[in-house]
Formats: structure tokens, C-alpha cells, sequence
């Protein structure tokens, strides 16, 4: 009886040690080189050791530091241990930045299992840098999936860069043509001008504009009126002093109409006047536009612009008045 | 042959004559060719057989179609050829001579004085008007009228019928 229970004793404490023997067998081990670069050494090895701490929290593994500077992955696998994974990076400085470039291979293969570059302004991001690098090499994400909050670094904090363009006011001078019999009292023409916010980048433009047409002739009895309001955007061909541009663009159009019409009532027995229609009417418009851009390359430049325009409405029984309008701009 | 004869053949001579102007009255009344009708007409009465030219103006008011509202138009007409006639009572109507499609005219005088009316479809409305007028002659008639149509309007005005020679 004795005998036995010592057999199982033996038998049970055997059987645990296995287990130990296992379990230390089944974790990981990482190999952490000597980072390089011109960032001096404390600050080098404060990064390194916050690293190894990251990640030795989340996986549990055990950490190798070699004294090698390595800087491709050949080294690396050099330093590291058969069925290991290897750390071998770089703090540089550029200017105020400090720029963190880490790379994570497999020993056996050879193969680059994750690299990730952050830059910070200041040191006291690099433990920032650290979490962020450790979670990313363990998820296999990059550092900027494993942004949250407390770990946004003061660099990533600032407003991206947007690169400016040219913004000025337009006044567009011309004239405006009817095409058909819709919308226009019968007129032969009359004047437009435009109001515009003229944003212009290196090959296209955008300008939201409020327009002014009207009859020439204020006394006349026929007269009309359009006040079209839209967003307009061009392709700009050059960076010349001569530039061409095509573009369109549509929005709203208010319209109204004056006109005198011959009114006959009865034919055996005709009474016969004229009376005055007026008709105002909201729609939907669009228009298209060539012109071409002087003096680019000064901040007051000049255009030359022709549209053609259609307003979807209907004034009068008319429908879809349309016309062609001509200008000299002036962006300033 | 003795006072008294003398006596009653007076009476009776005064009483026939009395009898007899009294009748005459009744004949001057009762005209041969009057028969009983209106008074025979003392001024000239328009002679409505032929043809005749309408004009005037007016005004137009509550219109559906507002563009027709007006305070003045002018009126025409085309020249229309009437007829008359003459009813046992001496009363005279006229109307057109010829049908006109979409187009009535009927009147009636009395002595010098016209009316009548006229109704035309006209774009699928009707447009009627109702006109009084006095003749100056044979040839002329002037007076007002009213009228109703198209759609809901309602007109008046002056005008001036004149007889084609």
C-alpha cells in the first residue's frame, strides 16, 4: 500500500513538472537588438526598455537584448535565436522631430513580420510610441489602429497641412442673348453681371456666383429679369498667363417676365386690347462655360468667359428658357 | 205738314248727326292698315334690311383669365346682312339674312327704337350681348350695351351700327 502511494506520488509530481516543462516551452522568446541612430544613448535605451516592457506585458514571452546594431534583416536574424522573433530599429532625429523606426523578423524564415515608423516632437511621446508599437507588433495592426485615447502623441494632435489656393472676389461685366421665345419678354438681348467667390488651386477653380440679368431698355413695356444663383467648376489648362478653362455648374434661378400681349375676344363680333402678363417663376438651372484666364500669374487677373445657360422652369406657358452670356471678369 | 212734324224731323236729324261724328272718331282710331297695333311711328325708323357694319368700345371686367379684364376695348364686327320683317301687328323683327356658323342675331324696333342680341361660341365659350340703340335715320343706330362671356367676364360699352350704301 505504502509502495503504491509513493508510485503515484511520483507519478503525480512527474506529470506536473511535464506540464511546467511545457508551458515554458510553449512561450515565445523575442530578441530585442541595440537600437541605433543619432538620438543619444539614454533616451535609446529608455525607448528600448519601455518597448520590451510593452510587450512583455502583453505576451508573457521571454526577451533576449544583444548589444548588436542592426540596421537590415539579415543582421537581425544574425542576432536573433532558432524559433525566435527579433526587434532591430532606429530613433533618428530630423530637424525637431524624432522619428522611431522598428522591425520586427522571424529568425527561421527570414521573414518581416511587421514594421512601423512614428514620429513625436518631443521625448516625452516616446513611451506613447512604445504602447503603440508593442500593441501593433502583437495584434500584427499598425500604430495607427492602436491610436485611443491617452496614447495620441502631440505630433498626431496637430491639424494635417492642406495646401492653400487662390481666392479672390469676381465681377463679370456682359451681356445676355436670349435662344427661343421662353422666358425673355421677347428681347433681343439685355446686360449681365455677376458677383462671384472665385477659389482657384493649380488646374481648377470653383466659384459659387449670384448673377444680375436684366432688359436693356428699363422703359420698355416687354422686360424681364434673372437672378441665377449656383456653384460653378472648371478645368484649368496651364499655369501660363494664358490659361484656358472649360467647366459648368448649376443651382437656382429666379425669373420673371413682363410682356404686352394683343388680347381678341369674339370673331363675328371682335373686342380687341392689349393687356400686360407678368409671370415669376423658381427653378432649377445649369450652364456651361469656356473662358480663358489672363495673367495667372499675378494676383488680379482678368477672364473672358462665354455660357450657355438653361433655367428648368416655366414662365408664361414657356418652358425652359435658355440664353448665351458673354463677360469680361475681373478676380481681385 | 205741322210744327210738331217739323219739330221731330229736327231731332231726329240732330240725333243722326250726333250718332255719326261719334262714329267717325271710332274710324279715325281704327286705321284700315293699323288694324289695332302700336301707334303709327312719327320719327324715321332704320331701314334693317341690308347690310350692316358694328364699332364701339367698352370695358370688361371679372374675368377668369385676368389678361382679359380691361377698361377698354375696341369693338368691330364683320358686315353682317340683315333682313326684316313685318308681323301682322306691324311689329318689325330682323335678323341675319344668311346663317352665320356659331353666330345669332335677333332684334326687334319699335319706331326708332333697336334692340337685340347677339350670342357667338368662340373658342368654345359664349359670348353674348344685349344692345339698345336709338336710329338716327334709315342708316345709322347708336346706343349701349351689355354683355356676359368669356368665362365669367362681364362687358358694356357704347356703340355704333352704320348701314352699308
Amino acid at each position: 500500500m505504502e509502495q503504491a502511494m509513493k508510485r503515484i506520488t511520483f507519478a503525480i509530481v512527474l506529470l506536473a513538472s511535464l506540464a511546467v516543462t511545457t508551458a515554458a516551452a510553449a512561450q515565445g522568446t523575442w530578441t530585442i537588438t541595440q537600437f541605433g541612430g543619432s538620438v543619444d544613448d539614454d533616451t535609446v535605451r529608455t525607448f528600448t526598455q519601455l518597448l520590451k516592457t510593452e510587450l512583455s506585458s502583453r505576451t508573457g514571452d521571454g526577451f533576449n537584448k544583444v548589444d548588436t546594431v542592426c540596421e537590415d534583416v539579415a543582421c537581425a536574424r544574425a542576432a536573433g535565436t532558432k524559433g525566435s522573433v527579433v526587434l532591430y530599429g532606429d530613433l533618428g532625429t530630423l530637424g525637431s522631430k524624432i522619428v522611431v523606426s522598428v522591425t520586427l523578423v522571424d529568425v527561421d524564415s527570414g521573414k518581416v513580420i511587421n514594421t512601423q515608423r512614428m514620429a513625436v516632437d518631443r521625448l516625452e511621446d516616446l513611451d506613447s510610441v512604445a504602447e503603440r508599437m508593442a500593441e501593433a507588433f502583437v495584434r500584427g495592426a499598425s500604430t495607427d489602429e492602436t491610436a485611443e485615447l491617452g496614447n495620441i502623441t502631440a505630433e498626431e494632435a496637430k491639424p494635417a497641412r492642406r495646401r492653400d489656393a487662390e481666392h479672390s472676389l469676381g465681377l463679370r461685366l456682359g451681356g445676355i442673348v436670349p435662344l427661343g421665345d421662353a422666358g425673355f419678354a421677347g428681347q433681343g438681348g439685355g446686360v449681365a453681371i455677376d458677383l462671384s467667390y472665385w477659389y482657384e488651386a493649380s488646374n481648377f477653380a470653383i466659384a459659387p456666383r449670384l448673377g444680375f440679368r436684366f432688359s436693356a431698355d428699363p422703359d420698355d413695356e416687354n422686360r424681364f429679369f434673372e437672378l441665377p444663383f449656383d456653384i460653378g467648376a472648371y478645368y484649368i489648362i496651364g499655369q501660363a498667363d494664358f490659361a484656358p478653362f472649360v467647366g459648368g455648374g448649376a443651382g437656382l434661378r429666379y425669373m420673371s417676365q413682363r410682356v404686352e400681349e394683343g388680347q381678341q375676344v369674339g370673331g363675328i363680333i371682335a373686342a380687341t386690347h392689349t393687356s400686360t402678363v407678368s409671370d415669376t417663376a423658381f427653378g432649377f438651372g445649369t450652364f456651361g462655360r469656356v473662358g480663358i484666364l489672363l495673367g495667372r500669374t499675378y494676383t488680379v487677373r482678368v477672364a473672358v468667359t462665354a455660357d450657355y445657360n438653361i433655367a428648368f422652369l416655366e414662365l408664361n406657358g414657356e418652358t425652359n428658357p435658355q440664353s448665351f452670356t458673354a463677360g469680361v471678369s475681373v478676380f481681385f | 205738314m205741322n210744327h210738331t212734324h217739323i219739330a221731330a224731323v229736327c231731332v231726329a236729324i240732330a240725333g243722326l248727326i250726333i250718332l255719326g261724328c261719334s262714329g267717325l272718331d271710332d274710324l279715325a282710331d281704327k286705321d284700315p292698315f293699323n288694324n289695332g297695333a302700336a301707334p303709327v311711328c312719327t320719327e324715321e325708323v332704320p331701314e334693317m334690311t341690308g347690310i350692316w357694319v358694328l364699332a364701339g368700345s367698352g370695358s370688361r371686367i371679372n374675368c377668369a383669365d385676368k389678361a382679359l379684364n380691361t377698361t377698354h376695348f375696341d369693338l368691330s364686327s364683320a358686315a353682317l346682312k340683315l333682313t326684316a320683317s313685318e308681323d301682322s301687328f306691324g311689329n318689325i323683327q330682323f335678323g341675319l339674312a344668311q346663317s352665320i356658323d356659331g353666330f345669332v342675331l335677333e332684334g326687334a324696333l319699335d319706331c326708332d327704337a333697336v334692340s337685340f342680341t347677339t350670342t357667338e361660341i368662340f373658342r368654345g365659350d359664349t359670348l353674348s350681348y344685349q344692345w339698345q340703340g336709338e336710329g338716327m335715320g334709315q342708316t345709322l343706330i347708336t346706343g349701349t350695351f351689355t354683355g356676359t362671356g368669356p368665362d365669367g367676364c362681364e362687358s358694356e360699352g357704347e356703340f355704333r351700327m352704320a348701314k352699308n350704301p
